[in-house]
């Protein structure tokens, strides 16, 4: 009966709990190579658009479409758990929001400048920038994601 | 709003592998079966046998559906199986004392 439950028993138990909480926050549901897979598909279209030619915006349309939503099944088959979003909490969705907003301020500034000098590409080089920021900042963003829910839900296991 | 929690141990969920079954349940929204199963280290009859018993309680809902063309079975924990664990935490803690800062 847990009347007798020693203090050691009841520190082993929360202990479990909380290794069995960080397995499954810690479980890697977006890939590292996700990131650079969005990128270089967000490339290959700014680059057929910006052809202005028929043909490679339709391959290159396709080719992101395809693409997309092989990354995005691959993802989601690989999905063992949802996470709770509770986890995340304001700083998390802030993280999140502002790594979104870092990479449009940079595409945004990157295209239209190059735009303003007459560059022949520029929303494909500011996607290029934005490319590699993706590929740099996506795993970045994940791990700091990852020990801010490790944080939060060991925080909820110790308070009495 | 969440209801307010109070202590209450849960002989049901605190055997061994149902309170790794459970914790792992109680960090997801839904878990899948093959996660749960290599998470815990069981087999599936073994992991069956279980959620049958948390189920019978209404402490998980278990669904079966497809992903594409792949069956997929995916746990969750019911508001009132998490309820249960959180009254065991509370429990647990209480056993404990007051926190310790490390």
């Amino acid at each position: 009966m847990h009347e007798d439950m020693r203090r050691d028993q009841a520190v082993h138990a929360l202990d479990e709990i909380r290794a069995r909480h960080h397995q499954v926050l810690t479980a890697t549901v977006i890939p590292d190579w996700f990131w650079s897979a969005i990128g270089a598909l967000m490339v290959v279209f700014t680059g057929g658009v910006e052809s202005r030619r028929p043909v490679a915006v339709g391959v290159c349309g396709t080719v992101f479409v395809l693409g997309l939503n092989a990354v995005i099944w691959v993802v989601v088959l690989r999905n063992r758990a949802g996470i709770r979003n509770r986890y995340l909490g304001r700083s998390g969705f802030g993280l999140i929001f502002g790594f979104a907003a870092v990479l449009v301020a940079v595409g945004l500034a990157v295209g239209f400048g190059l735009a303003a000098s007459g560059f022949r590409w520029p929303a494909t080089a500011a996607n290029a920038v934005v490319a590699v920021l993706l590929a740099a900042g996506g795993p970045v963003l994940m791990r700091r994601l990852r020990r801010l829910m490790v944080a939060r839900a060991d925080a909820t296991l110790d308070r009495s | 709003m969440s209801q307010p929690v109070h202590p209450r141990f849960d002989e049901l969920i605190h055997a061994p592998t149902r309170l790794s079954i459970v914790a792992l349940l109680a960090a997801a929204d839904w878990a899948d079966f093959k996660f749960i199963r290599d998470s815990v280290g069981l087999s599936d009859s073994a992991l069956s046998k279980q959620l049958s018993a948390l189920e019978e309680v209404g402490y998980v809902e278990i669904r079966k559906g497809f992903v594409g063309k792949r069956p997929r079975t995916s746990v969750k924990l019911s508001r009132h199986g998490r309820h249960a664990f959180e009254g065991h935490v509370a429990a647990l803690q209480q056993i404990i004392g007051p926190a310790i800062s490390t």
